[in-house]
């Protein structure tokens, strides 16, 4: 096993423990499986090709605004389960 | 008093990560590109927007249905409670700032992307658009946060600037 795959499953452990904790400890937990992620990254080395598809792969499918769509199907959702319960 | 919480978690998150990803991505270019620093950086500031993203639904999550609880208890229409803590909960600060923040990361991965399209080697100033969004990310919490908003500081050249 090399340091990468230590770390990332160092990385996956600490992930697991946020689920544990609540508010801004969550958060911290998740903050330091970030940077673990993050040390995991600088360990390997890629070609300004891979780089360019990573970052394109980021803008297609990384995190996206919050649209209307999205918070009015929550809201839904939510009223439809109380409107269940009566 | 949780939801404030956790944006005040994402807030010095977000904070923490103007000074922390810089630095770094200049330390760990011993042998790395300025194009691999870059994307180190990117694709941490990705990782803490899509976690972000997941606590502010969560967030959301809870209010509405504490919401609907409060009404059911009453005895009041619940439908009606849940979307007016909807309503409250979109113009608030966590919805706002996420939505900024995440408009902050794609403008940098952007930036990035057409330097390296030009074969032209990424600088600091590609970290540019980023840092603009964290400031209007905090302008906009600051404003979503309303009368609370006068607890934080101002920060002077968001002040002048248009």
């Amino acid at each position: 096993m090399n340091g990468k795959k230590i770390i990332l499953w160092a990385a996956n452990a600490v992930d697991s423990l946020s689920d544990l904790s609540q508010g801004p400890a969550r958060m911290g937990v998740k903050a330091v499986a970030v940077l673990l992620r993050t040390l995991a990254r600088v360990l390997e080395r890629r070609t300004v090709a891979e780089t360019t598809a990573m970052l394109e792969d980021i803008l297609a499918n990384g995190a996206k605004p919050l649209t209307a769509e999205e918070l009015d199907e929550q809201e839904r959702k939510i009223a439809e389960e109380f409107a269940a319960k009566g | 008093m949780r939801n404030r919480r956790l944006t005040l978690a994402l807030l010095a998150t977000a904070a923490a990560l103007v000074f922390f990803l810089p630095m770094l991505a200049l330390l760990s270019g011993c042998g790395a590109s300025a194009v691999q620093r870059h994307s180190y950086v990117a694709e941490a500031v990705d990782d803490v927007t899509q976690v972000a993203r997941g606590l502010v639904l969560e967030a959301r999550q809870d209010a509405l249905r504490a919401a609907g609880r409060t009404a059911s208890e009453a005895g009041l229409p619940t439908a009606e409670a849940i979307a007016a803590a909807a309503d409250a909960f979109d113009a608030g600060p966590m919805v706002v700032t996420y939505n900024v923040l995440v408009e902050a990361k794609n403008a940098y991965v952007r930036a990035l992307l057409a330097r390296i399209r030009e074969h032209r080697r990424p600088g600091m100033e590609e970290l540019r658009p980023f840092v603009l969004g964290l400031l209007r990310a905090y302008a906009a919490h600051r404003e979503a946060l309303g009368i609370r908003a006068d607890r934080l500081p101002l920060i002077p050249e968001l002040e002048v600037a248009p």
